[in-house]
């Protein structure tokens, strides 16, 4: 580190960046040649071999022999440019001298690592914001198919949903929600080029390093779409070498996490006699004591569950549940070869992955193309290229869930012919849910990209220039032909849809040092635009359709849909990173966005922020020995959100709508569907970040603790408007939230040895939200309430249900009934109205945790990952909710045997679903918490000994089993707690919409166990 | 040297060049959809916005998905719900505030009269002829108008919206139920005095006679609110004379003989109003029908779909709630059990109903006089094919089909005979709570005009088409439905001159109905009875005839809404048993009226929305 001394600077530098800047004169210097010789060694005075020693700026170069000498031929006035994997660079200046020797110091690694912050990189050492890069490789062995689910739990303040179907991308979110309705995705940059395609169309053996922009001051330079954190994903480049060759291969085995299934026979028989518990138990022993007159057949609500003669239960016990489900798999296989000269490196890489999971027919086959290319063309002209291809098939149609839970073990999906599908087992209008997957589907997602950049070294030092043009392709089609379709009449149909990226980015880069001044200034001028079509071409009524959906002529009816849509944007950027004297660091940035999606009055946005940054450890008054390193960071910045397109037009929307006459053709309806809001201005999130970065006894210990606060501006929110107006909600801009919250991380290399290693890492995060303002007070028809969290929960406090003895002792309210939900009485009026609703708590949870521990011994490696996230007294809240009526679908629909244990009866007194003879006034809704502490990944491998697989021309074989998801601990009931809405599915409706998450789908999550293995040479 | 400073100023060419067109690049341009600005221009502009209208319509009504239909029907003296199994009946839970009853149709009616405030608003300034203009004019007034009254039937006085809303409005207050009935009839009334002949209309399209029939009704409402003695007689006036020029029209006549689609086959005249295609003007010549809602299986924008019952808006599920579900039913004799119907097939015993409405015993025999009586055998509206009450076993399995046949003596099995067969050692079940009765959910009587027959079904729901076996997702109502029929004019007519104490048109007007249909001729002494609720002399007798003519056709919560609290109460407490059922909760005033859905209440910040009594 060097030593410098502030007063010393020279106030003239800075004057003479801006003659520099403006000059365009370039400082070219012709001089004489002299011939320079040296020895490069490293701090303990070895010798380095292969040193590369090169004339600065020039191709002029060589590399350092066996006992690390190295002679050249340079300028008098030039300089050595000294470089080694591994090892800080050097610059060197000639100044006539001869002979130069030279020792490299080992790099840092976290210290002068560089980091990717969108539109450059920069040393994490002059990072002024809040920027995370993500542990890749600690999870690289996970049966991830999709790279997303490699960050979940890995990084204090990203918050990763789980994955419940075979491919899928989670749902992941930073640093809580900014917004009501608007958008919430986060932005996703790949090799710097936003990009519109599935996180699923990524290869993460081809993903060099992820970073996570999170405060507002970093995000700001992404504008407009920044609102909600900033993913930036850099993919792998080729190294200059011998080509290095691997393969991975992994198998994986999963099962669900929670063993439950369906109800067999006689599970059921027994659920309905509990569900008919008024009538098949005496009134005189509190519903306890069998009834010897009840007849459960006369309740029996379908003749289909009976035999033959009518008159008892059919004695078939067919399994849904297994005819439907499997054992799920992963099985991928990953291949890459990389290398290149000087002036050309590549990169190639191939993945194919193939996964059944759960449910027949929930496949996802994948197959990952990449081609990496860089060549340096001339010594101030570089180009290169990142192709490539994703292409995914989930052909093959699922069985129909929601059906699938409730079909009763006492009917077949088969008629008695034994071979035909029967329409309706049950008499219930619930199709046979294997009509859902016994059909022809072919559903296809590929993905093309093409990036292409040149970087040229312009004339005046320092100054470069980068084009950046990237171009991104997704073709999307699902055809399917069902002969159930339409009433078993056949139906058949092909969808396609494809969208259309580019963005062109002119990057233009000054960096510099002047003494103690380092400048590092970023001009882009950059626009985007976004194109989708869409196809649907639908026939019913097939005579014969053993051509399926090639030929949907042969439908009786046709019919056709189409739709697209388009947008685009356009931006400009400039940033400057200034640094004095390696310790006082300033980031400031403005960004000028237009995006075509807004309101007339309102397409262009400013988007400024400014951050400071000063090592403390380098001042000189600081002398506190166990920390080698502090940092302190402060930013603040303005970030925005982009509404989807279209939100600020009135819709008049055109279908067919009507037939007059009874042979007559389909007249058009048109509807006014929304109304138009020109003033519909740009969502801004304006915040602070303030961050400690530290390392103590000598980098053994590494951390971080930040802390931030940002308020959200014009809400956009379809604010709810009295449907007598004609419309039930408008577009509008409402009012603000606040967000804040506090993460810490922490790395410890707790043992340090020769054969023995062992770390951990511990993150712990939390967030608050909180509405400020609402432009005329609480929303209460959209659940938002100033001063309360986003996530706010508003309803009815249930205080379990009511028992029998409560009607014994006549304290069941009128309209209530035995059984159903006893409604808290809030407002003590003494009876129970809309007036008692309140808020009983929020969607989002108090904090999250996690723990890596790493240990090696000699060529093992074990590691564990354990992840929680934790709702505190009212927080992380669900919707966990049924209640059942003695009507025939309670009755006949099967369920998860496991959930019929929790069904109340006077039997099961402390049961927590209702279950009644008749529903109270109030049906409330029913909410769990969803706190859990997961031992989500655990890995041991082992390397084989090297002098071992030399001999076979290997340079390395690793073997590796991995668990995933083996162990969960939850208060919830039900399937997974943090799986997008994951209650039991009691007749498997999906049930309303929780503000956490997606709509329930009553998908398990699976806990796997994985066996791989490794060649490199 | 020199290629770089060219490259430079090349490269800051390209930096800059599309700065220049940066507006147009974020201009907005929408590419499957129009904006409000140029959807109201053109004729066919307007044409698809009346089509809305038209969707909208029916869609509140007839196709609202599986329940949202049938809340016209329930809470009535008409049917009562036999299908929620041990379960009360429930109107606190079914009425609550933040309800799907009360929230649907009030929703879809006040989009329905965004839909017409936006066309009123828009035609004075579009491209159309100012005499093309009136006939949108009326028709955009008719549906508002017919908005205003299902809302004030329903919901009592309702807030009043009469220009098109292009900036969000929060002060809503509710006008009385008699302004939201003068508001309609001033819509309707010059609806009626520009809308076409109905002649010049096509099929399933308003007319002025379909007006002229909702201005006689209104003006009967607005008797209900009215103090005034004389407005009374005002208005009964208007009604009659409204009346009279949909009777008087010499384009409408009842139609008194065999007609139609099924003419050849065995049944009646009133059989054939109700059969496939047998509805419109032009198909089969019926000049009964004012307005007819158009369903077209099969057909995009025809208000069906064959595919699923739980779409919404959806098929009209008249057929799926109120036929019986003769699947379950079981009859049993010497301990032997025999299920003498297959399920779900298209004949006479009702297709895929589930028989979650039975008819009262006042509908199902009361008003026809009871079981014995002349009237309950003579008039065709009762006659087995209308009323289907015999049920012919229809069992694909012909072992079981004769085993059946031969135990019980014949094929058919008639619900009236109930004490015969029980006298004869028969048991049966007929309910899903053990129930051993008739009529109820597996055996009920039934109208047919809920239904279509053998191969009416579209073919898309038949499964055989030699037995007519159905597919599950059969259950519709797949013919067109009667909006305004002229047996109804009469009907309204006579209610007028009730008012005015002229019972002998009163009578006049009741049994031209009467005579088409082959029953009794209605007489001052009939008129006289006070069964039901009513302080008007002969209402009793008219609510009675017209659940008669109309039945399940009627949109029973709509007539009785129209008459008020009064009335509707005494009728449901006197004929429909199901609803004294809970003591806890008995049938009162409250539940004449829907609740003002909550999320309307709420989302009205700036003024209180009155809630209805009760509520």
């Amino acid at each position: 580190m060097e030593n410098c001394n502030v007063k010393n600077s020279n106030p003239f530098y800075k004057m003479l960046f801006f003659v520099l800047i403006f000059a365009l004169i370039p400082l070219w210097a012709s001089a004489q040649n002299t011939s320079i010789k040296g020895v490069v060694k490293d701090e303990s005075g070895q010798p380095i071999i292969g040193v590369n020693v090169q004339e600065d700026g020039t191709t002029n170069g060589t590399v350092t022999g066996i006992d690390g000498s190295y002679e050249l031929k340079v300028p008098v006035s030039g300089k050595l440019k000294v470089s080694f994997i591994g090892y800080v660079t050097q610059l060197v200046n000639v100044n006539g001298k001869t002979h130069i020797n030279i020792t490299l110091k080992e790099e840092s690694k976290t210290l002068d690592e560089v980091v990717v912050v969108g539109f450059g990189v920069m040393k994490k050492t002059d990072l002024t914001g809040s920027v995370a890069s993500a542990d890749l490789k600690s999870f690289l062995k996970s049966p991830n198919v999709n790279i997303g689910q490699s960050l979940q739990g890995s990084v204090p303040g990203l918050n990763v949903g789980e994955v419940t179907s075979a491919g899928a991308t989670p749902s992941i979110t930073i640093r809580g929600t900014n917004t009501i309705s608007g958008n919430t995705s986060l932005l996703v940059v790949v090799d710097g080029i936003v990009t519109s395609n599935s996180l699923s169309s990524l290869n993460s053996e081809d993903i060099e390093s992820i970073e996570i922009l999170k405060d507002p001051s970093s995000k700001a330079i992404y504008g407009a779409s920044a609102a909600n954190g900033v993913i930036l994903i850099t993919t792998k480049r080729g190294k200059a070498g011998k080509a290095r060759v691997s393969f991975t291969s992994s198998y994986s085995v999963q099962s669900p996490t929670h063993n439950y299934s369906t109800m067999n026979r006689s599970q059921d028989l027994t659920f309905m006699k509990n569900l008919m518990w008024n009538k098949a138990y005496t009134q005189s022993s509190g519903y306890t004591e069998a009834n010897s007159d009840f007849n459960l057949v006369t309740y029996c609500p379908d003749s289909n569950l009976l035999d033959a003669a009518g008159t008892d239960f059919s004695s078939t016990d067919y399994d849904w549940w297994k005819k439907c489900t499997r054992t799920a798999s992963i099985f991928d296989n990953k291949f890459d070869i990389s290398g290149g000269s000087d002036d050309i490196t590549y990169l190639l890489s191939l993945d194919n992955v193939n996964q059944k999971n759960l449910l027949v027919n929930d496949n996802f086959k994948r197959n990952n193309v990449r081609l990496n290319l860089d060549a340096k063309i001339r010594s101030w002209w570089k180009v290169g290229t990142q192709i490539s291809g994703s292409f995914q098939n989930m052909d093959g149609a699922e069985p129909t869930l929601w059906t699938l839970y409730a079909m009763n073990p006492m009917v077949t999906p088969y008629d008695s012919d034994g071979v035909t599908i029967n329409y309706e087992p049950m008499n219930m209008a619930r199709d046979n849910p294997l009509m859902g997957c016994n059909i022809t589907d072919q559903e296809r997602s590929n993905y093309f990209v093409g990036n292409l950049y040149t970087e040229i070294l312009l004339p005046l030092k320092g100054l470069s220039y980068r084009l950046n043009y990237g171009n991104e392709y997704r073709i999307y089609h699902h055809f399917q032909s069902n002969p159930y379709g339409n009433s078993e009449t056949g139906e058949a149909y092909k969808i396609n849809s494809s969208s259309l990226d580019y963005t062109v980015d002119n990057i233009l880069t000054y960096m510099r040092d002047f003494g103690k001044h380092s400048i590092n200034a970023t001009l882009v001028y950059g626009a985007h635009h976004y194109n989708y079509e869409y196809t649907d071409a639908d026939a019913t009524e097939f005579d014969r359709l053993s051509l399926g959906y090639n030929s949907l002529t042969l439908g009786t009816n046709q019919y056709t849909t189409s739709s697209a849509n388009n947008n685009s944007s356009i931006y400009q950027m400039a940033r400057v990173n200034y640094k004095y004297n390696n310790r006082y660091l300033l980031t400031a940035t403005l960004r000028r966005d237009g995006f075509s999606g807004f309101a007339k009055n309102h397409k262009i946005g400013y988007f400024p922020s400014m951050a400071l940054g000063w090592i403390i450890s380098d001042e000189s008054f600081f002398k506190v020995p166990p920390i080698n390193y502090l940092k302190l960071r402060i930013g603040y910045g303005v970030n925005g959100n982009q509404p989807s397109s279209y939100a600020s037009l009135s819709t008049v929307t055109t279908t067919g709508g009507y037939v007059f006459g009874d042979d007559a053709s389909t007249v058009n309806r048109q509807e006014l569907a929304s109304l138009a809001n020109n003033d519909l201005k740009w969502e801004r999130t304006e915040g602070i970040n303030a961050g400690l970065d530290f390392h103590l006894l000598h980098d053994r210990i590494q951390g971080s603790i930040d802390v931030y606060q940002t308020t959200t501006h014009d809400l956009l929110y379809a604010v709810s408007i009295p449907i007598m107006t004609g419309f039930s909600s408008i577009e509008s801009n409402i009012g603000k939230i606040r967000n804040k919250g506090i993460e810490f991380t922490i790395t410890s290399h707790n043992i340090t040895t020769k054969d023995f290693d062992w770390s951990t890492t511990f993150n712990i995060s939390s967030n608050s939200n909180k509405i400020l303002d609402l432009n005329g007070g609480d929303l209460i028809t959209s659940g938002l309430f100033i001063g309360k969290s986003l996530s706010a929960v508003y309803g009815y406090k249930i205080d379990g249900i009511y028992q029998v003895s409560d009607y014994k002792n006549g304290t069941i309210p009128s309209n209530y009934y035995i059984g159903d939900y006893k409604i808290h009485d809030v407002n003590g009026d003494g009876s129970i109205s809309t007036a008692d609703r309140t808020i009983i708590g929020k969607t989002d949870p108090a904090y999250r945790f996690s723990i890596m521990n790493t240990l090696s011994y000699k060529n093992f490696n074990l590691s564990f990952f354990i992840n929680s996230v934790q709702g505190g007294k009212h927080g992380y809240l669900g919707e966990n909710t049924y209640n059942l009526l003695q009507d025939n679908t309670s009755l006949e629909c099967n369920h998860l045997y496991e959930f019929t244990k929790n069904i109340w009866s006077p039997l099961n007194p402390k049961g927590i679903y209702s279950a009644s003879t008749a529903s109270g006034a109030i049906t409330p809704i029913r909410y769990e918490s969803r706190s859990f502490i997961r031992l989500q990944d655990i890995t041991l491998d082992y390397n084989l000994p090297k002098n071992l697989i030399s001999k076979i021309g290997l340079n390395n074989i690793d073997i590796y089993v991995t668990g995933k998801n083996l162990l969960t601990f939850t208060g919830w009931h039900g399937w997974d707690p943090e799986a997008n809405y994951g209650t039991v599915t009691p007749i498997g409706r999906s049930s309303s919409i929780n503000k956490s998450g997606d709509d329930y789908e009553g998908r398990p999550v699976m806990r796997s166990f994985t066996f791989g293995i490794n060649f490199n040479f | 040297m020199k290629k770089y400073i060219y490259l430079f100023f090349g490269l800051s060419a390209i930096l800059f060049l599309d700065s220049c067109n940066e507006s147009s690049f974020l201009k907005e341009t929408p590419e499957d959809f129009l904006s409000a600005d140029n959807a109201y221009t053109t004729s066919t502009d307007f044409d698809y916005a009346i089509n809305e209208l038209y969707y909208l319509t029916r869609y509140d009504i007839f196709c609202g998905g599986a329940y949202r239909s049938m809340d016209y029907l329930g809470g009535t003296d008409l049917v009562y719900n036999a299908s929620s199994g041990n379960a009360t009946p429930n109107l606190v839970s079914d009425y609550s505030t933040s309800g799907d009853v009360a929230s649907t149709h009030w929703n879809l009616l006040y989009k329905l009269i965004g839909q017409t405030n936006t066309i009123i608003n828009r035609l004075p300034s579009s491209k159309v002829s100012s005499a093309e203009q009136a006939v949108y004019m009326a028709k955009a007034k008719f549906f508002r108008g017919f908005a205003y009254r299902t809302l004030a039937y329903c919901y009592g006085g309702v807030p009043l919206q009469l220009e098109e809303v292009t900036s969000p409005k929060y002060n809503y207050t509710r006008a009385s139920r008699e302004a939201t009935i003068l508001q309609a009839i001033s819509d309707v009334k010059d609806a009626a005095e520009n809308l076409p002949a109905i002649t010049d209309v096509k099929d399933g399209v308003i007319s002025s006679p379909a007006a002229y029939h909702l201005l006689a009704e209104l003006y009967l409402a607005a008797i209900v609110d009215s103090t005034s003695a004389i407005k009374h007689v005002t208005y009964a006036d208007s009604a009659i004379s409204a009346a009279t020029k949909v009777i008087d029209n010499s384009s409408l006549s009842l139609m008194r003989s065999r007609f139609g689609s099924s003419k050849s086959e065995a049944g009646d005249v009133y059989f054939d109003l109700f059969r496939l295609d047998n509805q419109n003007r032009t198909t089969n010549g019926n000049t009964e029908g004012i307005w007819v809602i158009q369903i077209q299986a099969g057909q995009t924008g025809g208000g069906t779909d064959l595919t699923s019952l739980w779409t919404t808006p959806g098929s009209y599920m008249l057929q799926r709630y109120c036929a019986p579900q003769t699947g379950q039913f079981k009859m049993t004799k010497n301990g032997t059990t025999y299920m003498p119907f297959t399920w779900p097939i298209g004949d006479y015993t009702g297709g895929r109903g589930i028989g979650t409405y039975v008819p009262t015993t006042h509908f199902a025999y009361d008003v026809w006089g009871g079981k014995n009586s002349v009237e309950y055998k003579e008039d065709i509206r009762n006659s087995n094919y209308n009323f289907v009450r015999k049920f012919k076993f229809n069992n694909t399995n012909a072992t079981t089909l004769a085993a059946v046949v031969n135990a019980f003596g014949s094929d058919t099995i008639d619900i009236d005979k109930e004490s015969e067969y029980k006298a004869d050692g028969w048991s049966f079940l007929t309910g899903s709570n053990g129930e051993t009765y008739f009529p109820c959910r597996y055996l009920t009587c039934y109208q047919t005009k809920c239904t279509t027959l053998y191969n009416e079904y579209p073919s898309a729901v038949i499964s055989n088409t030699s037995t007519y076996l159905l597919s599950g997702s059969a259950g519709g109502t797949y013919t067109d439905q009667y909006m305004f029929r002229l047996a109804e004019t009469y009907l309204l007519r006579a209610e007028a001159y009730l008012y005015k104490g002229d019972y002998t048109d009163a009578l006049a007007d009741i049994n031209v109905v009467r005579n088409r249909s082959n029953a009794v001729p209605a007489t001052s002494a009939d008129l006289a009875v006070r069964s039901g609720g009513s302080s008007i002399e002969g209402m009793d007798y008219l609510l009675d005839e017209r659940m008669r003519e109309l039945g399940i056709e009627e949109k029973r919560r709509m007539t009785l809404g129209r008459l008020g609290s009064s009335i509707f109460v005494e009728r449901v407490n006197n004929y429909n048993p199901y609803y004294s059922l809970n003591a806890s909760d008995p049938f009162t005033s409250k539940y004449t009226l829907w609740p003002i859905p909550l999320s309307a209440i709420e989302a009205n910040t700036g003024a209180k929305i009155n809630q209805n009594p009760g509520y």
